[in-house]
């Protein structure tokens, strides 16, 4: 059944937080500031863990970046369905910068690397300095990448309306 | 008085209704509220009651009594309580028997309901009514005397359909030669009637995509009998597996014989009929809406009925009607008991009392006793992993009322009001307080007969099997089916709802139906109806949405934001309300939530707008409450709408992506 695919994506998710060295270290550092380095490799495939210093995250995101500079984003804020959102990335020094493939921009990020034994990037908005996001390193759950659909904002224009 | 009740389905090509509207008598309404003496007791009129029968509700002591009386006696009429037994020898009762029959099983939430004290107490038909009620009702262990109130039919006129593979077109994948012609379903805006509307139907096409059914999801279809031999709905039908087919035996214990298919409860068996002198095939069309087997090649299509593998909702007959024999409350009370204890998750009624008769909820619930005390046990049952309880769907009658008629309109039920194939209300439906969502239910009248809902029909009824119908009970069964589909949806997902949540976001699976009206030409005809069809049109793929989770509202952070909200209820609906934060009940979000996204003041809610400014980005969940169908909730003394509770989460941000993504 689905829900408890879905189910097994969240607790894999609740796995990676639960084993979070920087886990419950509060605020909005993303746990040991040493272990922030400039340099590192943002490819691969990551679980959004923390999220303002919080890793009590009733959303759910993945984003795997890939080497052609494509992106796949699984998210998941309401209560079971994810979503999927693909397009391309830039990395211009320690900028993150996207486009969906409808052609809306993501924000910009900074970018900081944990290359310890936990893998790590941490994300902060150009904008919004105390808008931190930690993402550990993960295989994205086949039943995520399964069962995602399009945007809700892409299957509502499959709706048609009185007059 | 306790005025007939009827079946919604309308003669079609009658322009004049011959809608026997029962005009309210006050002399008909039980002095105070108090039942403690024989005149209070009284609930109803003995107008339009059957003869030689009453419902009695008899205290605990009494009820005990005549158990222990029948556990040595096949046939009881004393209960060994000396004033009652006097009373039942003065009016020569002939049998004194439980209203709801011993389902072992079950016996022990029945009595919690208080069912077990529901007796029906039968004597000569030559017996004046209103002395036996009179005589029974000064009797101490006598809590309740209800007449037993026959059941009126209204005529339903049929126009058969002639369905046959090779002269209807296939639309997309679905195979059902009549679906080319259910607007009702999907509407091209052609085909039907000059004016009809594309979009003007129940969006159930893009519902499909996610759902089209699930068998553990039972709806009760408490009406005239449906035809369970007819080849589209055959292989939905319900089926009571512990029982064997005409042996005369109870075999699974539940109370009924041989009811396999469901239960005859007016002829109190378990033979379902469909086809006697006086039938319509009311029942099976309603049905087949629900139900009817979709993408076998034949017939037409059912907005539960699967995809043609065996994985549509099931269709249980608790049957109500049946040709001329007429029901009464007795029939009725039991019809809903039977379904509760046999599964069934949905209750649906295109039945009831004609409009104005009752105008307010304290009315209902005094009058329809036994009835009332049955419909209540049925939404108390949970017999789906899915929902905690069963939902009753009425239609609101075709009066054409500024109200809707009752049981429709109690607050805790859900009132259907019936649109046409250009989305306007229908000439007949009833609207307005009490109403809480509108379906299609066909405008024959004006849209000629291709305008009416196609469905089901028994060959003996139409030759084809097939024909359409127009009426609030075309309308009713809609909204039953794409409640049916919501909750097949919600088993795919393994999701859970209690009845109050499930209700809410079912009467906000909804497309504006006021603005419709507004830019439709010029005809005033529609102005009286604006603001009082519910909370819309009801729409699957809406319904579907809302199933899927909580929507979630992006806002700004460190900035002063006014939401509407509207657009999260239904399709902003002018008739829906969202309350205030007058009350604290009106908007709820936690303390915890409210320190971490740095809320100091508010949020509140105005106009539909919720206001608020957050300090720090984060996320939560918050509870708006509205109404639905009218500006202010019902209450026991007016009617008016339903209060529900719609969960929405929140995610606070220094700019959002436009398109709704995470980054």
């Amino acid at each position: 059944m689905k829900i408890s695919k879905i189910v097994l994506a969240v607790l894999a998710m609740c796995a990676i937080v639960a084993c979070n060295p920087d886990n419950g270290d509060g605020g909005n550092s993303g746990g040991n500031t040493e272990t922030w380095s400039d340099s590192g490799s943002h490819v691969g495939d990551w679980a959004l863990t923390e999220w303002n210093g919080t890793t009590d995250l009733s959303l759910g995101v993945y984003l795997s970046l890939n080497e052609d500079n494509t992106f796949v984003l699984y998210q998941h804020f309401s209560d079971v369905l994810w979503e999927k959102y693909e397009g391309t990335y830039t990395l211009s020094g320690n900028t993150l910068s996207g486009v969906y493939s409808d052609g809306v921009k993501w924000a910009d990020y900074t970018i900081k690397y944990n290359n310890g034994e936990k893998k790590q990037i941490k994300l902060t908005r150009k904008s919004d300095a105390e808008d931190v996001s930690i993402y550990t390193a993960t295989d994205i759950p086949a039943e995520v990448v399964d069962n995602a659909t399009a945007p809700a904002a892409v299957r509502s224009t499959e709706r048609k309306r009185f007059l | 008085m306790f005025s007939v009740i009827k079946r919604f389905g309308l003669t079609a090509l009658v322009t004049s209704m011959v809608v026997g509207c029962v005009s309210f008598n006050e002399e008909d309404i039980p002095v105070g509220e108090v039942q403690n003496t024989s005149a209070t007791k009284i609930i109803n009129s003995s107008r339009s009651a059957e003869a030689g029968s009453l419902l009695i509700k008899f205290n605990e002591r009494a009820a005990l009594a005549f158990e222990s009386a029948k556990a040595s006696a096949d046939v009881v009429t004393r209960s060994g309580i000396e004033p009652l037994n006097a009373a039942l020898h003065e009016i020569g009762a002939t049998t004194v028997e439980r209203l709801f029959p011993i389902n072992p099983k079950f016996e022990e939430r029945t009595r919690k309901a208080g069912l077990h004290r529901w007796y029906v107490v039968r004597f000569d038909s030559s017996e004046q009514l209103e002395k036996a009620a009179k005589a029974l009702a000064e009797v101490e262990e006598v809590t309740i005397v209800q007449y037993n109130s026959i059941l009126s039919q209204q005529p339903s006129a049929v126009v058969p359909a002639d369905i046959a593979p090779t002269t209807r077109l296939t639309v997309d994948k679905v195979n059902d030669p009549g679906f080319a012609d259910q607007w009702h379903y999907y509407n091209t805006g052609s085909g039907i009637h000059e004016k009809q509307v594309a979009g003007a139907d129940v969006n159930v096409k893009e519902a499909w995509k996610y759902t089209t059914g699930d068998p553990s999801i039972i709806v009760a279809v408490i009406d005239e009998g449906v035809d369970y031999t007819h080849e589209d709905l055959a292989a939905n039908m319900w089926v009571n597996k512990g029982e064997i087919p005409n042996n005369g035996k109870d075999d699974d214990g539940n109370g009924y014989i041989d009811d396999v298919y469901g239960y005859n409860h007016q002829s109190a068996d378990g033979k379902i009929s469909w086809a006697e002198k006086g039938d319509s095939g009311h029942g099976t069309h309603v049905a087949g809406t629900i139900a009817a087997v979709n993408n076998n090649g034949t017939g037409v299509c059912g907005i539960a009925g699967g995809d043609g593998s065996g994985n549509g909702v099931k269709i249980m007959s608790s049957q109500l009607f049946s040709g001329k024999s007429k029901g009464n409350a007795e029939v009725s009370a039991r019809a809903f008991k039977y379904a509760a204890d046999n599964g069934a998750v949905i209750a649906q009624c295109s039945w009831g009392y004609d409009g104005g008769t009752m105008t307010s909820d304290k009315d209902f619930k005094l009058r329809a006793g036994a009835e009332y005390d049955g419909i209540l046990y049925f939404q108390s049952v949970k017999n789906s992993d899915v929902l905690d309880g069963g939902l009753v769907i009425f239609a609101a009658g075709n009066d054409s009322l500024y109200m809707s008629g009752y049981p429709a309109a109690y607050r805790d039920f859900i009132s259907v009001a019936s649109t046409a194939c250009n989305g306007m209300p229908a000439y007949y439906t009833n609207y307005g307080p009490g109403t809480n969502i509108s379906a299609p239910g066909g405008d024959m009248k004006n849209h000629g007969d291709k305008g009416g809902v196609l469905s089901t029909l028994p060959n003996e009824i139409a030759r084809s099997g097939y024909g359409y119908m127009q009426g609030t009970s075309m309308a009713c069964p809609h909204a039953s089916g794409v409640a049916a589909l919501g909750l097949s949806y919600a088993k795919k997902l393994g999701k859970k709802f209690s009845l109050e949540e499930f209700t809410a976001m079912f009467l906000l699976s909804t497309n504006n139906i006021d603005n419709t009206m507004k830019n439709y030409v010029e005809e005033k005809y529609y102005d009286v109806y604006a603001g009082k069809m519910g909370s819309g049109s009801i729409d699957a793929l809406r319904m579907i949405m809302n199933v899927e989770g909580t929507p979630c509202v992006n806002l700004p952070k460190g900035q002063l934001a006014m939401i509407d909200l509207r657009p999260y209820f239904g399709d902003g609906t002018l008739d829906v309300t969202i309350m205030n934060n007058t009350t604290d009940s009106s908007l709820i979000i936690s303390d915890e939530d409210k320190e971490r996204l740095g809320i100091t003041n508010g949020p509140r809610i105005n106009n539909g707008k919720l206001i608020i400014t957050c300090e720090k980005s984060g996320h939560a969940i918050i509870n708006v409450s509205c109404v639905v169908g009218g500006k202010e909730a019902g209450s026991d003394d007016s009617m008016g709408g339903r209060v529900t509770t719609k969960r929405l989460a929140i995610i606070v941000r220094d700019g959002h992506a436009t398109n709704g993504g995470w980054m």
